[in-house]
Order: C-alpha cells, then sequence, then structure tokens
C-alpha cells in the first residue's frame, strides 16, 4: 500500500514505519540524513564539553570556562531533545509532523544555550526565539494551505504527479525552515555558537541543515 | 572502489599543489613544488600528535572521521553516478565538520573560524538554486539521467550559463586562499583548523583533497557529462587553473563582504530562475 | 591492530565490489565507515607520540 511515487528523487522507499497514522519512512536520502542525525546525537551524548580558553586583556594570562555540572545536564537533555526532534523531520512521511518537528527544533535550539548566563548568548537567543516564532506562521501556514487545497498532507499522497501543490505553500515551507536557522535569518545564530559546549551547540547547526535539506527534497518532489 | 578513492586522495593533494604553484606563479614566487601538499600530509602524519587539554575528546577526533566519510560518500555517489541531491547534502554537512572543527578544541580562534563559518552559510543557498534549476531543466537529479540529458541537447554550461557560474562560485568559496576563504584567514591564525595538528591535520588534508577532487569532478560532470575520465581529468585541471587565477588576483574579502557577494550570486541565480520559469 | 583490520576491510570491500560478489553501494557504505578509521589509526601508528595533551595556542 505504502509505496512512494516513482520517480521520487530522494531515491527509492526502503521502510516504512507506521505508529497509526503516523508514517516515517527511508529512502536512500532519508536514511542519510537520519543516520547524520544519529551520529550527532550520539557525539552529544558521549562527549564531555570543550574548556573554552579566554586570555585576559592585556596579558599573558589565560582562563578557561568550565560548564557546571547541573548546566551541563540540561544543556545535554536539550541538545537529545533537538536531536530527537531532527530524527522526527527527517524521515517524517507527513507534511505536518514535519512543521511540528521543525518547530520543536526551534524551540530545544533556545534551550540549549538558555541556561548559559552571559548576556550576549541570552539575547541572541531572545532575538534567535522572535525569529524561530515568527518563521512557525508561514511554516504552518504551509501544511495548512496544502491541506486546504489538497485534502491530505501524506507525502505519498503529494508525491504524486496526480496533485498540484501550490507554490505559496511550497514557498511558505522553505522559508519557514529557513527562519528555523538557515542563510539570510540566521543573523542571531552565529552569535548563539559563541556559548560553551561544543557537541549541544553543533546539533543546534546539525539540525537546522538537515531540516533544510529535508525541506529541499519535499518541495522538490510535490 | 577503494583504488579509485585512493587515486581521488593523491589526484585531489596533486591538485592542492598545482593550485598553491599557480598562485605563486601568478603572484611572481617560485613556488613549492606541486608534490608539496603530499609530502606535507606525510609530515604531519609523522609528528607528534594529542588531544589538546581543553577540548572536548570525542567531538574533536569525530570530526575528522566525519569529514574523511563524508567526502569519500560524496566520492562514491559521482562514482556511481547516484543523486546529486545527496551531494548537495554532502557539501552541506561539511559544514558541520568546519563548525565542530572550530568549536572542539576550545581555542578561541578555533571558535572565530567556526562563528565565521555560520555567517557564511550564505554559500549553501547558490547550491540549493542549483539543484533546482538542474531539476527544472532536466526533470531528474540522478547524475546518470542529468549525463544523458547532456548527451541528447548539448552540456548544460552552455544552456545554463549562470548556474554554471553559480556552482563555481561554490566552489571557490571552498577553496584554499579563496576570497572567501574567511574560516582559514591568516588573521585568526588558521582558523578552525588551528589545533588540528599532526595525525588530525593529515587526516584532514586527505579529506579536503578528497572533497577539492569530488568538487571539481562533479562540476565537470553536471555542466559538460559523459566524455572520456581523461579529458575529464584535464578538464577539472583548467577548472582548477581558472580558481588560481581569481585565488590568486582577488585578495581575501572581509567576512561581511564575503556574505554580501555570496547573497548577491544568490539573488542573480534565483532572478535568472524566475524568468527561465515564467519564459517557459 | 586497527590499522590493519580497517585497511582490509576497504581492500576486502573493493575486492569483492570487482568480483561481483558484493554490491557496489555495499561496498562504498564499507569503505566510506572503514577509511576514515583506516587513515587516522594509520597516522596515530606510525607518528612519534610521547606527548601529554597541552593548552591551545593562545597567541604569541
Amino acid at each position: 500500500m505504502n509505496s512512494l511515487a516513482v520517480p521520487a528523487i530522494g531515491g527509492a522507499e526502503l521502510h516504512v514505519i507506521e505508529f497509526g497514522d503516523i508514517v516515517n519512512y527511508f529512502s536512500p536520502y532519508t536514511a542519510m540524513l537520519f543516520a547524520f542525525a544519529v551520529l550527532f546525537t550520539v557525539i552529544a551524548i558521549v562527549s564531555r564539553p570543550e574548556r573554552q580558553v579566554d586570555i585576559a586583556f592585556g596579558g599573558d594570562a589565560y582562563y578557561t570556562k568550565d560548564i557546571q555540572p547541573e548546566q551541563l545536564k540540561f544543556q545535554r537533555f536539550m541538545a537529545i531533545a533537538c536531536g530527537l526532534a531532527t530524527l522526527g523531520a527527517v524521515v517524517s512521511g507527513d507534511v505536518f509532523n514535519f512543521t511540528l518537528f521543525t518547530s520543536m527544533v526551534g524551540i530545544t535550539n533556545i534551550g540549549i544555550v538558555a541556561a548559559y548566563k552571559n548576556r550576549h548568548v541570552l539575547n541572541a537567543a531572545f532575538q534567535y526565539g522572535i525569529v524561530a516564532m515568527i518563521a512557525t506562521v508561514p511554516l504552518f501556514g504551509g501544511a495548512a494551505i496544502i491541506l486546504a487545497t489538497t485534502g491530505t498532507l501524506s507525502m505519498w499522497e503529494l508525491f504524486g504527479s496526480a496533485i498540484a501543490v501550490p507554490l505559496i505553500a511550497k514557498a511558505f515551507l522553505v522559508l519557514g525552515v529557513m527562519g528555523e536557522g538557515m542563510a539570510p535569518f540566521y543573523v542571531a545564530k552565529a552569535e548563539i555558537t559563541r556559548a560553551p559546549g561544543a557537541p549541544y551547540v553543533l546539533i543546534i547547526h546539525v539540525s537546522s541543515l538537515l531540516l533544510f535539506l529535508r525541506v529541499v527534497e519535499i518541495v522538490l518532489s510535490m | 572502489m577503494i583504488d579509485f578513492l585512493l587515486f581521488a586522495v593523491f589526484t585531489g593533494l596533486l591538485l592542492h599543489g598545482i593550485h598553491r604553484k599557480a598562485i605563486a606563479r601568478i603572484q611572481g614566487r617560485p613556488g613549492p613544488p606541486i608534490w608539496q601538499e603530499i609530502l606535507h600530509s606525510l609530515k604531519f602524519s609523522f609528528k607528534e600528535t594529542w588531544i589538546p587539554a581543553t577540548a572536548s575528546e570525542v567531538l574533536f577526533v569525530a570530526v575528522v572521521l566525519v569529514a574523511l566519510g563524508i567526502w569519500s560518500a560524496a566520492l562514491f555517489i559521482l562514482l556511481l553516478e547516484g543523486s546529486i541531491l545527496m551531494l548537495f547534502g554532502i557539501y552541506m554537512l561539511h559544514k558541520i565538520v568546519e563548525h565542530g572543527l572550530g568549536l572542539s578544541s576550545g581555542s578561541p580562534y578555533g571558535k572565530f573560524g567556526a562563528i565565521r563559518s555560520v555567517i557564511s552559510a550564505a554559500s549553501e543557498i547558490p547550491l540549493f538554486a542549483t539543484i533546482g534549476a538542474i531539476y527544472f531543466v532536466t526533470g531528474s537529479l540522478q547524475l546518470s539521467d542529468i549525463i544523458a540529458y547532456q548527451a541528447a541537447n548539448g552540456p548544460l554550461l552552455l544552456l545554463m550559463p549562470p548556474v554554471a557560474a553559480a556552482m563555481y562560485i561554490v566552489i571557490l568559496s571552498k577553496m584554499h586562499y579563496s576570497p572567501f576563504a574567511i574560516i582559514e584567514a591568516k588573521e585568526i591564525v588558521s582558523g578552525n583548523r588551528t589545533e588540528h595538528f599532526g595525525v588530525w591535520r593529515a587526516a584532514l588534508d586527505v579529506a579536503f583533497s578528497l572533497k577539492t577532487f569530488v568538487l571539481l569532478y562533479a562540476f565537470v560532470l553536471i555542466f559538460i557529462g559523459g566524455i572520456p575520465f581523461a579529458a575529464v581529468l584535464v578538464l577539472m585541471l583548467l577548472l582548477l587553473l581558472s580558481l588560481s587565477f581569481v585565488c590568486a588576483l582577488c585578495p581575501m574579502l572581509s567576512p561581511y563582504d564575503t556574505v554580501t557577494m555570496q547573497s548577491l550570486a544568490t539573488a542573480l541565480v534565483a532572478v535568472y530562475l524566475v524568468a527561465v520559469v515564467v519564459i517557459a | 591492530m586497527g590499522t590493519g583490520v580497517t585497511g582490509a576491510i576497504c581492500i576486502a570491500a573493493g575486492a569483492s565490489a570487482a568480483l561481483d560478489m558484493l554490491p557496489l553501494w555495499g561496498a562504498g557504505l564499507l569503505i566510506v565507515v572503514a577509511f576514515p578509521f583506516f587513515v587516522v589509526l594509520l597516522g596515530l601508528w606510525w607518528n612519534a607520540s610521547e606527548g601529554e595533551g597541552d593548552i591551545p595556542f593562545i597567541g604569541y
């Protein structure tokens, strides 16, 4: 019953996992993205954070910033949550689930750096949060337009040539994902990455790149 | 397959050497011999190696392995004429490698390199536009289909020059000494590679030589199509020499100018794409 | 030890793909996993390592 429209640009369908009406699937492309998300989530779980070296101004002295255990636990928890949300988004077979996981990635991205008490990082996280929140409007709007015009959110239906998805819905989806941290809207994200805890901060970047790669496939296939 | 991988590694290192030599000659210097980068990688691999005391150990080593893995995978995608969407994916994942390299050591210079790597994310968008345009024209993202399309309709380089120019800029922004190479600029020592020395550096050299080989090879396959492998190598060399000219003659841009230039390139491709869609 | 194992995996995968005993994508996958470890372990095997970790370079 579940077979993707041929030719699907992500490659042939390899495996389908159904949770009731929530259907996830692996194609060579989504499997590659999934493997990468798993890899970096595992790295976030097993690795210790780095200690950032700072030079004391005007001298030879340097000091390292250590992360307190409570903060480390919270950062790691948020990084794992972000990794799981990314995993959900890259293998989702349903446009709404994809948008839902994408917005969850936005929230956890703020969580990863929120515990770090530094004015610049928190300001950047706040600004990033505003952009990400605004971006959820076109994101869910795109999914809503797709549902309203085609009557379905399932990628098995949408990837077929029988259903024409309006261009504005595709543009909204891309815009929404870009708002979570891609090129013109990433300005605050660059400052966020100043926070210590490299394995966790890296997940912020992994998640937005993987989401963008996935939305490119979805939009080109529809 | 492993033979082709090793061939690509050594050819890539040789291309890096030729790149340095060409830049030096253009700037009126003698320059190192063209096999210098091969010797460099060997030299680094013999050197004493440890993980910096402040580094996040697992991440510090893992990004090196990831860099090698993704570019070997990219090479096999080209070899098996797979999907260029996957190639695009791997190119984007390289961003995470750059980022992880810089952040994992705790070094301030690495961190600056990593932050610059985030803000130069604009270099990925021209590639997205390229992929979209190719899909729109050829109706497929399988490399085998694209090559077949070019065999029937002539090279894409002549059919869509602005798209080829966008990919050219993408390759240029990943070359050593390029005007866009802000992440490894000398004012931040070696940027995100500052702390990866010895064996790590040798492994990264191997990975980056694969990257250069793959990007040049991909450009030739995507925009010129199926020609004998010897001709592909010659075209790759010519492409590299043209890149060397740009790198030798352009000063390194400041981070904000880099982003501006890359965004302008993206905007031009976007305008071209819209024009193509409207005319079609 | 690790160098030999990963190197052998790479060569075996390449050979079995050439002899049609393994699909090309399977051999590719094996090499993609084994090759990075081979390169790094090879360097770590023949390098001149005695040292302890040091703090990062912080400028002259």
